[in-house]
């Protein structure tokens, strides 16, 4: 899919224009705080329906107003569609599709889909254990919708557990369904999310070899809170006897300790922990890395190209890794990208194709000459 | 809102207590009643107050009954030896829709819900396992929602009755007479894990 053009009325600070994008790398160049990334976000927000800068959508209604409001036109495999959001103050969002009120757009199994690289993607690597564990949650969701049912149920299940070893009740019996319901999503998550650790593991490993070159090996480990059960013979009903004999020590804390609530991956860069030794740069390569192999594995699982925003990958890499980042990125997806400086930019692009250039300044974008 | 007319606003007061009934509605309600001729209100207005006297819940099933003993468990015709554990009455009335079972139910009047404060002992388990051991029970079949709630009650039941009699529990899967394309994943992904042959 691709966005043929974006028509801003108001959103943050961007207002009244519109913008004719170019099918291939569209490259946003101005200095900070003049609306760049406004811009992506923009375009995220509708073809995903989030993005991890806006924690509350209410966010994006400029200060001085009450309602954002923009346009985008969708084309996936020429079929156009004009996609509107209105935010008011104080209200739902709202999306009109060619004209008609929709709840949401038919999402990545239909081809619509933007991948996103927000400097707030560091919290992957850098974060604390839940950014990972909403990574490899997502990851897996976008190969297999159906596993959301899987994570909610375990929340229900895990809830009703707290609840229950806060509560005066201390008989088994009562205890046993939950932990036969957690036994069994708690092996079904780990298990999958120890395939899309791998998966992640062979794409950055083929990254590597054909792209970044062999000075360059991101590696992930995946940390399961279940580690001794899913080896087990029986890992369920191992995991079910072990959830009973926690329990005392889960009512004394009034918290239910075991299950991939708990997991965690470790990431290293040249073998070095990311967390503890990388650089800037080198943190900030390895997250491109693992948005870059997001992509393959929803190139592999539905075929399609999604829209690719990134924002400001090229700060803090010196020249050889960022034309690594380049060369790894995909060839064949619409480009959207932001820089501060718009003729080492436009070096720094030269000998890929249709390449637009946008000036961003106080809240206006035009599209260079 | 109200008209300061009281009789009127009574009656929409009365009304906003009822579940999914707000002041509009009630306000549209109260006016059709205005509208209505005075015997049609005097039906409704008996139907009601006869309701808490007239109707109490089954000794055996704790379903909805005129009787001591519903006229489900009352009827000779059904077999006592399957029973049907449900939530609440409207699911014992949806099966008794079909017209199809010919076992008796047994109604919880909730779920095993931590969350809520609902524990096995706040429902009528403790009624499930008495009658299981009166009976002559062969088949228990538990019908609670296919939800986490549901399913902990399922299991809950089952645990209690392992050894005792057979224990089945509801399929779940696709409507009947649904598209699969429009089924969502969670339903079909189920409909597939519960396959038969052919």
């Amino acid at each position: 899919m691709r966005i043929n053009h974006i028509n801003i009325t108001r959103f943050r600070n961007l207002h009244d224009f519109r913008l004719e994008l170019s099918p291939g790398v569209n490259l946003f160049y101005g200095e900070n705080g003049h609306g760049k990334t406004n811009l992506l976000e923009s375009a995220a927000l509708i073809v995903n329906g989030r993005t991890p800068r806006a924690s509350r959508i209410h966010e994006v209604v400029p200060h001085d107003g009450d309602f954002a409001k923009w346009e985008i036109e969708l084309n996936v495999e020429d079929v156009h569609n004009r996609v509107e959001c209105v935010i008011e103050r104080g209200n739902q969002k709202r999306l009109i599709v060619d004209g008609q009120a929709r709840k949401k757009l038919p999402g990545h199994d239909k081809g619509v889909w933007a991948l996103t690289f927000f400097p707030e993607d560091f919290k992957i690597l850098t974060g604390e254990p839940f950014n990972r564990r909403r990574f490899l949650d997502e990851i897996i969701l976008l190969t297999e919708p159906a596993y959301m049912r899987v994570l909610k149920s375990y929340k229900e299940a895990y809830a009703a557990r707290n609840a229950m070893l806060k509560s005066r009740v201390t008989d088994g019996m009562s205890f046993e369904p939950y932990e036969e319901i957690l036994s069994n999503l708690g092996i079904e998550m780990t298990s999958r999310r120890a395939k899309a650790t791998e998966e992640l593991q062979n794409i950055l490993e083929r990254l590597s070899q054909d792209e970044f070159g062999d000075e360059i090996s991101i590696a992930l480990e995946y940390k399961p809170s279940l580690e001794s059960f899913v080896r087990a013979e029986n890992p369920v009903e191992q995991l079910k006897e072990a959830y009973g004999k926690s329990r005392p020590r889960d009512m004394a804390i009034k918290r239910t300790m075991l299950g991939p609530h708990r997991d965690d991956f470790t990431s290293t860069f040249s073998d070095e922990d990311i967390r503890k030794f990388s650089s800037r740069g080198e943190t900030r390569l390895s997250v491109v890395a693992l948005i870059i192999a997001k992509y393959h594995i929803l190139r592999q699982r539905w075929n399609l190209n999604p829209v690719i925003l990134l924002d400001d990958i090229f700060s803090e890499l010196d020249q050889t890794r960022r034309r690594k980042v380049l060369k790894a990125l995909p060839k064949d997806c619409q480009l959207m990208i932001t820089a501060v400086d718009r003729d080492l930019s436009k070096k720094w692009l030269e000998g890929m194709n249709d390449i637009a250039m946008f000036s961003v300044l106080d809240g206006k974008i035009n599209r260079d000459e | 809102m109200t008209f300061n007319i009281r009789p009127f606003d009574r009656v929409i007061r009365e009304l906003c207590r009822l579940p999914g009934v707000g002041p509009k509605t009630a306000q549209r309600l109260a006016l059709f009643l205005l509208r209505e001729n005075q015997e049609n209100n005097e039906r409704l207005a008996d139907a009601i107050r006869e309701l808490k006297i007239n109707i109490r819940f089954c000794k055996r099933c704790f379903n909805l009954s005129e009787d001591e003993i519903c006229a489900v468990c009352n009827n000779p015709q059904r077999d006592q030896s399957m029973i049907c554990v449900v939530e609440e009455p409207v699911d014992a009335l949806a099966i008794e829709r079909i017209g199809e079972f010919r076992g008796v139910y047994h109604v919880l009047h909730g779920v095993i819900s931590p969350l809520d404060g609902s524990y096995p002992e706040n429902i009528k388990i403790k009624e499930l396992m008495e009658r299981i051991s009166d009976d002559g029970v062969e088949e228990v079949i538990l019908a609670t929602g296919a939800n986490v709630d549901g399913d902990a009650t399922a299991l809950y039941i089952a645990n209690l009755l392992r050894g005792r009699v057979k224990v089945t529990r509801i399929a779940r899967g696709l409507p009947v007479g649904s598209q699969l394309d429009y089924a969502d994943q969670g339903t079909l992904l189920k409909a597939l894990e519960g396959r038969r042959e052919f």
